[in-house]
């Protein structure tokens, strides 16, 4: 009895001992590669989505088109196909990547795709009665559209925006099967070599709820600041 | 100074304007009045261009222009000399009070943001609102027609539009914003006035056209349209108004 105990102490001990070390080695590359991946994928995925939101929303010719078939592409495929598809796909064409600006085209389009989507129903949003206002006052169409068109849309759409970027911090782990050192490959990493899959991957469930739980509070406090519309 | 002619507007199979003309002077207040429906707000919104007319001429100063061929260019060049005042305000959304009125010169003429604000803060002061410069439009609650009239003001247009400036309004604050523009009129500015203020019309108007089906039924001074009314019609309809 007394020798069982010993053993689940030790045990137990083993334990606390890996997540304590393994903490900071799955937070770091969380640090130093899921966040720059998420932010700077999402900073392109905005500019893509705004561009692709705007040109069908002002009926561009020919580049409506091209926005429209890359979205139905987009939305219509798997993103770790879509991952797979750049990384080990393209070097057949002669162009090769490196794992991390791979992810970073990817995510961004990806993201940016489902984005226009809530941008341009956002835009559609807009009273008409602004821009005929806009134009009343001598405003140009694209000076309506800079200054009181996206300005009024980005505000409705910050709540879908922000799930996507919630749902962007969590699908970076993806970038793990095209060896990107993530979070979740570093946690993989350290799993092979201790084996204590449940302990290991419920911690980096757990640094990545951290992460959501900043960013859903970091939503919510701007939301209180951005004025209510009419 | 502005003159349309031949006016014409369909949506679709009803035609709301039926070839109309009529002329704006420097120093106008013209009031168009009639019932819903008869098309006062349709000629004022093809007189700036928020609807295309179908056919038609406008003539601004000397210049002359086929409505239904007009090219951006003039539009948006036309639309610089005259402002509109809307019946739900359509204030910007995104912009302060006094962003509202400084946006049409900072962002559409690139006026310089000092001196644009120092025309919007007399423009503001001038409607009564200087206090609520920094308002958002959902907080100005009462004072947003009065901040939209601010807005076309600053611009310093040749003419302004205004569509029913009131009917949106409270009972209470009709009264300011007859007097704000009551105020326009006596210092000389000229104003096309679609409203159903028959007080306005008759003591601040110059000048009354009273439009019925898609026309001008009569054109008259504001004095005489409303002493000796020419046509059946327009007696009735003041028999009516005024009775209600």
């Amino acid at each position: 009895m007394a020798e069982f105990f010993i053993e689940t102490l030790k045990f137990s001990e083993r334990l606390v001992t890996i997540f304590f070390d393994s903490f900071g080695k799955i937070l770091l590359p969380g640090i130093k590669v899921t966040i720059p991946l998420t932010l700077i994928s999402f900073s392109i995925s905005l500019v893509i989505a705004v561009a692709t939101a705007l040109v069908q929303y002002a009926h561009v010719p020919v580049l409506r088109h091209i926005a429209r078939f890359y979205i139905w592409v987009v939305r219509g495929t798997p993103l770790l196909v879509q991952l797979f598809l750049i990384f080990f796909g393209l070097p057949k064409l002669g162009i090769l990547l490196d794992p991390f600006p791979a992810a970073i085209i990817v995510f961004s389009l990806n993201t940016g795709a489902y984005d226009a989507e809530n941008i341009r129903a956002a835009i559609e949003a807009v009273p008409k009665g602004q821009i005929e206002a806009g134009y009343c006052v001598g405003m140009s169409y694209m000076q309506i559209i800079f200054h009181v068109v996206l300005p009024q849309a980005l505000r409705t759409a910050f709540p879908p925006l922000s799930n996507s970027l919630i749902s962007l911090v969590k699908d970076t782990s993806l970038a793990a099967n095209i060896t990107v050192v993530e979070m979740f490959m570093a946690t993989q990493r350290i799993n092979s070599r201790v084996y204590e899959p449940l302990l290991l991957y419920a911690e980096v469930a757990l640094i990545y709820l951290i992460f959501c739980t900043v960013l859903t509070k970091v939503q919510t406090i701007w939301e209180r600041h951005l004025r209510v519309l009419d | 100074m502005l003159t349309v002619k031949d006016i014409h507007k369909s949506f679709g199979n009803l035609e709301v304007l039926k070839g109309i003309d009529f002329t704006v002077n420097k120093g106008d207040v013209i009031a168009v009045l009639g019932a819903s429906g008869s098309g006062k707000t349709t000629l004022l919104r093809c007189m700036n261009f928020l609807e295309k007319a179908d056919g038609g001429t406008l003539t601004f100063d000397t210049e002359e222009f086929e409505l239904a061929k007009m090219r951006k260019k003039d539009i948006h060049r036309l639309r610089k000399k005259t402002a509109f005042v809307f019946q739900n305000y359509n204030l910007f959304r995104n912009m302060t009070a006094l962003q509202n009125v400084t946006v049409g010169l900072t962002v559409a003429r690139k006026m310089d943001k000092s001196a644009a604000e120092e025309i919007g803060l007399k423009m503001l002061d001038k409607v009564g609102l200087l206090d609520r410069k920094d308002h958002y439009p959902n907080e100005l609650s009462g004072g947003q027609q009065r901040v939209a009239i601010a807005r076309a003001l600053a611009t310093d247009p040749e003419i302004i539009f205004f569509d029913e400036p009131t009917s949106a309004l409270d009972p209470e604050l009709i009264g300011e914003v007859l007097s704000v523009m009551k105020d326009l009129a006596e210092e000389g500015m000229t104003m096309v006035v679609v409203t159903h203020e028959l007080n306005f019309a008759a003591n601040v108007a110059k000048k009354v056209i009273f439009m019925e089906d898609g026309k001008i039924l009569e054109s008259n001074t504001a004095e005489e349209f409303f002493k000796s009314p020419k046509e059946e019609r327009t007696k009735e309809f003041l028999r009516i108004i005024n009775r209600e």
